[in-house]
């Protein structure tokens, strides 16, 4: 009986060491494909990362050449620009007077009493008075 | 046994330092990399300005700035695959093309080595730019990337913008004044790069983005603005005049629509200008008026209702009731003379005696309604408030030459608001040049409301002292090259004599000034012109140079804002004929 009883105890104590080494084994497996995947995550990154420099780099890029550009159409539409190249090409820009203004209000009609409305009339009488 | 527990505790120990690996990575990552950790500060881009319209007037752009390195030039081997290594005078050729820079200073400045760090020039090209930054092509250029502040109209409206110095420090104009605002806040970035030297995005421990500065908006109008430079720029050369200014006014707001003083200044070049050209004339110029004041004297006196536009004078100088009355020159008047004629024919006796008669207190008290003497609170830096004694300290002389303009000194802006509270109806409103201010995120940080700041005379009194201003711009006033056809014309003539202070007035030195209402019944704008005589001209009086250029810039402005005509049948007969 008490040598049944030694067997038992030492059959237990072999048993258990062998399902630790299992997990042992399973514990090292798991990193080492931790450390795998890590590495592949981080090869991964690097390349996204400079995929995200390079086209950051772009948008600034062009946002600066946008700015630069818009800057400089804006340059060329101011007064003295457009009346130097305007004179370049022999021709002056007039601001128009009051005979050849018709403004209109929000009836589309023209507005009363204006003078390019009231010059129309009168050349008309007078084309008709000529007829 | 014994190994067993030898192989966990392996275990145990390297997979707490994996973990702790991992950990630290991804919540410090900088502690074991000190060497490769960097901070920035990232500036933040600078608030442009825009004019009524909506156009813009400055605007930080970005830009690149090149300086040559003569050792590197020499020393890096620069070639394309297949090709013969490019000479230093081929490199040079090319930037210099590119830069539109000369090609021998150029390479001079290539052939001098002791100095490694040459500034060659500052361009927005962006093909330039791709030209000199291959390095397959050119080498020995060092390329840094600026905000450069643009004004787009070169010296237009430089006295109102101001001015950004060489340190890129606000100096002048609103750039100055609302620097807070322009400016915004800068960001941050900290960080690790790798052993070249470039950002490693995803170690980036801190980033702050910077907050953009605000957007100016200003009341005036660029197209507006470049006329008035324009007609105030020949007036100037055509009288020969040293100097002048020019301001438009919107009669019901305040709103300054224009403003022009000369001489003026290249924003992009302060460092080189002078202490004449940066002063705007406009705000920061104190003068003795003249006869332009006559209209303020009338004008009270008719609130008061101390006199009547008919009531009449005695033109006799020699009238011992009244100490030291200025002359009237060479004119002849009849005996007797209308007050309103007085304002029509400028004459310095009537108005004199008239001024004399009202009292000293009142007119004091008129002045200081009407703005004299105290800051109009216009938002451009440098105002100045003028001279304008306590009544009690005028001594007997300013009893009279106070009424006519002497004696008390203004700024271009406050005769300007005086105006405007008479075609107003009374209404003095405060002049300002911002309608609103907005944020880079788009929200409104300060709006314009207009705000009246006083009301020195009766709505009745501000139509009656137009009506008596009106003939001043005919055949019968002063200043009849002011007449604008198909407008009525309420405005006055000044010829200011220059004070030297004590030693009284400077001889053929004088100040020509026009300032006018238009339209006079229905006022749409006030316009001021004066021009600043350092010698004795033949046209020095305000009636016959500064009126014609009135009447030239008046013409196209009220063109331009499409001001209807309220004497349509000047134009219109004169077209049908």
């Amino acid at each position: 009986m008490k040598k049944y009883r030694k067997n038992r105890k030492r059959n237990k104590r072999m048993s258990v060491s062998a399902v630790r080494t299992l997990n042992v084994g399973g514990v090292i497996v798991m990193l080492f494909a931790m450390v795998i995947f890590n590495m592949l995550a981080k090869t991964n990154e690097q390349s996204i990362q400079k995929e995200i420099g390079v086209k950051m780099r772009t948008l600034n890029s062009l946002e600066e050449d946008r700015q630069r550009e818009e800057t400089r159409w804006e340059g060329m539409k101011n007064p003295g620009s457009l009346q130097t190249a305007l004179l370049n090409h022999g021709l002056k820009m007039n601001t128009p007077n009051d005979l050849q203004i018709v403004r209109m209000g929000s009836n589309r009609m023209p507005l009363k009493g204006q003078l390019s409305v009231k010059r129309a009339q009168s050349s008309r009488v007078r084309n008709l008075a000529r007829r | 046994m014994t190994r067993l527990r030898f192989q966990a505790a392996i275990l145990v120990l390297f997979a707490l330092y994996s973990g702790q690996k991992l950990v630290r990575s991804h919540v410090d990552p900088t502690v074991d990399d000190v060497d490769y950790m960097f901070e920035r500060e990232l500036k933040a881009r600078r608030g442009s300005i825009y004019d009524s319209a909506g156009y813009p007037l400055v605007k930080s752009v970005p830009i690149w700035e090149y300086h040559l390195d003569p050792v590197a030039l020499t020393n890096r081997v620069v070639r394309r695959k297949g090709e013969p290594p490019r000479p230093p005078s081929a490199i040079i050729k090319t930037v210099s093309s590119a830069l539109g820079l000369d090609f021998r200073e150029t390479l001079a400045k290539a052939s001098n080595s002791k100095n490694r760090y040459q500034f060659l020039a500052r361009s927005s090209d962006s093909e330039a730019h791709r030209l000199i930054a291959d390095s397959k092509l050119v080498a020995g250029v060092a390329i840094g990337d600026k905000q450069e502040r643009q004004y787009l109209h070169g010296t237009m409206m430089c006295h109102i913008l101001g001015a950004i110095n060489a340190e890129e420090e606000a100096s002048s104009g609103l750039e100055l004044k609302y620097d807070r605002f322009l400016s915004g806040v800068p960001g941050r970035i900290q960080g690790m790069k790798d052993a070249n030297g470039r950002e490693l995005y995803d170690k980036r421990k801190i980033s702050i983005d910077p907050v953009a500065g605000a957007d100016i908006h200003l009341t005036l109008d660029h197209n507006l603005q470049y006329e008035t430079e324009a007609q105030l720029k020949a007036g100037i050369e055509e009288f020969g005049a040293a100097a002048g200014w020019a301001i438009i006014m919107d009669a019901k707001s305040g709103a300054v629509l224009a403003m022009a003083s000369y001489p003026d200044f290249d924003p992009a070049a302060y460092g080189k200008t002078t202490d004449a050209q940066k002063l705007n004339r406009c705000v920061g110029y104190t003068f003795e008026p003249g006869s332009v004041m006559k209209v303020i004297t009338v004008a009270s006196a008719l609130n008061e209702k101390f006199v009547r536009p008919d009531s009449l004078y005695n033109t006799k100088r020699d009238d011992p009731n009244y100490y030291r009355l200025p002359g009237d020159g060479s004119h002849v008047w009849e005996p007797y003379m209308s007050v309103a004629d007085a304002v029509v024919h400028s004459s310095n006796i009537v108005v004199g005696k008239l001024g004399c008669d009202f009292g000293q207190e009142r007119l004091y008290n008129y002045m200081r309604a009407f703005g004299f003497g105290s800051k109009t609170g216009i938002e451009l830096p440098g105002e100045e408030v003028g001279i304008l004694h306590h009544w009690k300290n005028w001594d007997k002389a300013t009893w009279s030459r106070a009424p006519i303009g002497q004696a008390v000194t203004v700024t271009p802006i406050q005769l300007v608001s005086a105006y405007q509270a008479i075609a107003n109806d009374g209404l003095r409103m405060k002049p300002h040049v911002i309608d609103r201010i907005v944020g880079a995120n788009g929200d409104v940080v300060y709006q314009h409301v207009d705000e009246p700041v006083g009301r020195p005379i009766s709505a009745e009194t501000a139509r009656k002292i137009r009506e008596v201003m009106k003939p001043v711009a005919s055949v019968k006033g002063t200043a009849r090259r002011a007449a604008i056809k198909g407008y009525s014309v309420a405005g006055k003539t000044g010829t200011a004599q220059k004070s030297m202070g004590r030693r009284g007035y400077a001889p053929g030195l004088y100040i020509a000034s026009f300032c006018g209402i238009v339209p006079a019944d229905d006022p749409a704008i006030v316009v001021l012109v004066s021009l600043d005589f350092d010698t004795l001209r033949p046209f020095h009086q305000g009636g016959n140079s500064s009126a014609v250029v009135f009447r030239k810039l008046t013409t196209e402005a009220l063109k331009y804002l499409m001001v209807p005509s309220d004497k349509p049948e000047e134009i219109f007969d004169e077209d049908l004929d």
